[in-house]
């Protein structure tokens, strides 16, 4: 039974999701994001206002979040009176007023730049697909992204129309914390950090309350290049962040949470602040909540760009305002955190599930996905591909199709040379070992692990020596420095690569760069440097021809390495 | 840190500004860190006095205060130029045309005070390769479309 807070809470949502999604009059939306707004979405929305005042229509427009299709930026939502609301794509400043003027004035939907139709149900007479039809929307399940593209970020009203804070309540109100802590645990949800950690089993570690403060830290430093669903979530739905907040620290008996985000993220901060303020003044972060003695406090820590900040315990000394150079572990957080108090670290995505994992219930949530991890797999998708964005799929679907349909396959026509997985700490896998399972374990075994889910695609015009070196670069950037292997292994392993491609590779220069590498992994206190050398060690064992070619050869067949263009002598 | 190539004394109202923001942090637990970045991101630098200044309103060394500088990537000291164009330079934009970008952008505005700095992912890979003029960014780009737009952000400084 939903508790009579809860309830009148959820009567105004509804209320103000019905005046702006009233089915009489025309809706547009259009979907600004951090992303969005590099090509132009922020010119689109001011065109659309003028376009409407121009022309006195009576129309409802609204700002939501980004709807994953980065490929059609700038995306706008377009709901006629009286019909179901249709997507466009590519809508630039300039397309936008004909647009307006076409679907809202002359009645033309316009199929030309219509990606979709929402909901179930086709417009009779249109000649346009359902969206969740589509190729590249076929296969996907949007949880954590339920409402990216559908509701203003930050919000509360909308959040809750949507069937925001039930979880909550019944957290609150129907369950102790030992159960909530048990219905994590057995939907199989693990860490989407990378590290895959069971959260339940996580949460455990906290052992009973006691006197004095217990931390929950929220990681969103999500520091691989080629990885933004975090920031996606603080950024187009942030009050389910804070909603799997409550009940997370609820079920850990938590009195306090930070969450770790960068400064330079300017807009998903603003969004998160706003959210936050709201929940605050309503009562909802802060003392007795909902009517109950469970009260939290929550601290949002906007933290300087440093990847190591990603690593658990640099994550506590950033938050203490310090350097972020890892701990030694023990002691572990759960024992000495932040502030010498226990401390849990959980993931943006991680935490945001939780909302999910008690509305479906323990089973429900288990029975997507695979044995091994439950749920679902966000998804960043980058590089040559015709539809680089955010998307999110059960986990275990497989991984050639994820790239072929979801990510809509080679740009130009050409063929995948490797997938470049799990940031700068993860692996790269050739195209031929691509026909497998998206998940977790089993990308790991092939060397290439999903971590925090990003998707970095090659083509076969790419030189693998290349990648390697930029991401060897990173890595010697990003080393904090503290523990010597990986402080002068990254520099070591980064001039390597740079004399190879240079054209004064030597023999025994795999060699030297992949002992190094082990030296890295066995010296090193955390994980950056004892998975610095996994790209590396999977690209010459994939692609060692290549490497042979550069350095044996002196030839990049790319032509990417600008000092190895001409073959000088024949592969023998 | 970025260092600058063009250090010089901080102007006394910047001065001022810094320690003014600084002061909000007095008693707050883990102060440091936030109130160097409010400084770095109202003031788009971090003048050299600001070490002392820190150190003095928080309670710090200044070695403390020097650490956290040149550890977070965000933070450049002693005043550079007063326009910058970011290039990402990281895995997805490396891939897709970066290095030709940086190389056409620097052509575009080598007549002009704007510097061009190589930075590291600001997560906007799904619409790389991406540049920013004084943080505003732009994706999608090729190498005329990014000198374009640096030519026309070059004038408007």
């Amino acid at each position: 039974m939903p508790s009579d807070i809860y309830t009148t809470l959820k009567q105004e949502a509804d209320a103000a999701w019905a005046e702006w999604d009233d089915p009489s009059v025309a809706r547009v939306s259009v979907g600004i994001s951090a992303a969005a707004l590099t090509v132009g979405a922020g010119e689109t929305l001011e065109a659309i206002r003028a376009t409407v005042g121009e022309l006195g229509l009576e129309v409802r427009l609204l700002e939501v979040g980004d709807i994953g299709f980065s490929w059609a930026d700038p995306v706008v939502h377009i709901a006629p009176p009286n019909m179901p609301r249709i997507t466009y794509g590519n809508v630039t400043a300039n397309a936008a007023p004909q647009l307006i003027r076409d679907v809202l004035v002359d009645g033309n939907l316009r199929p030309d730049l219509a990606l979709g139709v929402q909901g179930d149900a086709p417009i009779d007479g249109a000649d346009i697909p359902l969206l969740n039809e589509q190729s590249w929307m076929r296969d996907q399940l949007r949880l954590l992204m339920a409402n990216f593209g559908h509701i203003e970020p930050g919000n509360l009203m909308h959040y809750v129309a949507r069937g925001g804070l039930e979880s909550l309540d019944k957290a609150l109100h129907e369950m102790s914390p030992q159960d909530v802590v048990d219905t994590v645990r057995n939907s199989g949800l693990r860490g989407r950090g990378g590290a895959l950690f069971p959260a339940g089993v996580k949460w455990s570690f906290m052992g009973p309350p006691g006197p004095g403060d217990r931390y929950l830290a929220i990681n969103g430093e999500e520091g691989d290049p080629g990885a933004f669903t975090d920031a996606a979530i603080v950024e187009n739905d942030p009050h389910r962040l804070l909603e799997g907040i409550l009940i997370a620290s609820y079920a850990m008996g938590a009195n306090k949470s930070y969450i770790h985000i960068r400064a330079e993220y300017r807009l998903p901060l603003e969004r998160l602040r706003r959210a936050l303020h709201e929940m605050e003044e309503r009562g909802l972060v802060g003392d007795n909540i909902m009517g109950t003695d469970f009260s939290h406090e929550v601290e949002i820590e906007a933290t300087g760009h440093a990847y190591i900040c990603g690593e658990e315990t640099a994550l506590m000394e950033s938050v203490e305002g310090k350097r972020g150079a890892p701990r030694p572990r023990p002691p572990f957080p759960a024992a000495y955190g932040i502030f010498g108090r226990p401390t849990t670290i959980n993931n943006v995505k991680t935490i945001s599930y939780v909302p999910h994992v008690l509305e479906m219930g323990a089973e429900a949530f288990a029975a997507i996905g695979t044995e091994n991890a439950s749920g679902t797999a966000m998804l960043s998708l980058s590089g040559h591909i015709n539809k680089p964005g955010i998307a999110e799929i059960p986990v275990g679907i497989n991984l050639a199709g994820v790239i072929e349909n979801v990510a809509g396959g080679i740009r130009g026509g050409k063929q995948v040379k490797a997938l470049q997985c799990g940031g700068p700490l993860g692996g790269i896998m050739p195209a031929a070992e691509m026909d497998m399972p998206a998940e977790f374990q089993a990308m790991t075994a092939k060397g290439s692990p999903l971590g925090s889910g990003g998707i970095l695609v090659l083509d076969e015009d790419t030189c693998i020596v290349d990648v390697v070196k930029n991401i060897a670069e990173f890595i010697d950037a990003e080393s904090c420095g503290k523990c010597f292997p990986c402080r002068k292994g990254a520099t070591h392993i980064s001039r390597l690569l740079a004399t190879i491609t240079e054209g004064y590779g030597q023999e025994d220069d795999l060699a030297k760069m992949q002992n190094v590498g082990t030296s890295m992994v066995q010296g090193s206190l955390c994980g950056l440097g004892q998975l610095a050398p996994g790209v590396l060690n999977n690209a010459i064992r994939y692609f060692r021809a290549e490497f042979e070619e550069h350095i044996n050869d002196k030839f990049c067949r790319t032509g990417s390495c600008a000092a190895l263009t001409r073959r000088e002598q024949s592969v023998a | 840190m970025t260092a600058s190539n063009r250090s010089n004394g901080a102007n006394p109202d910047d001065r001022q500004r810094a320690r003014d923001i600084i002061s909000g942090y007095v008693g707050h637990k883990g102060a440091l860190l936030m109130a160097l970045l409010d400084v770095q991101y109202q003031l788009n630098y971090i003048p050299e006095t600001t070490v002392d200044d820190a150190a003095e309103i928080l309670g710090y060394s200044q070695p403390e205060v020097w650490g956290v500088l040149s550890f977070y990537s965000d933070f450049s000291v002693g005043q550079g130029s007063d326009h910058f164009i970011d290039v990402c330079i990281d895995a997805p934009c490396h891939v897709t045309g970066a290095r030709s970008i940086e190389r056409a952008i620097r052509d575009a505005v080598a007549d002009s005070d704007v510097e061009v700095r190589p930075i590291s992912c600001p997560r906007l890979c799904n619409q790389a390769p991406v540049v920013a003029y004084d943080q505003q960014w732009r994706g999608q780009l090729t190498p005329d479309t990014a000198a374009e737009f640096a030519r026309n952000m070059g004038v408007a400084s």
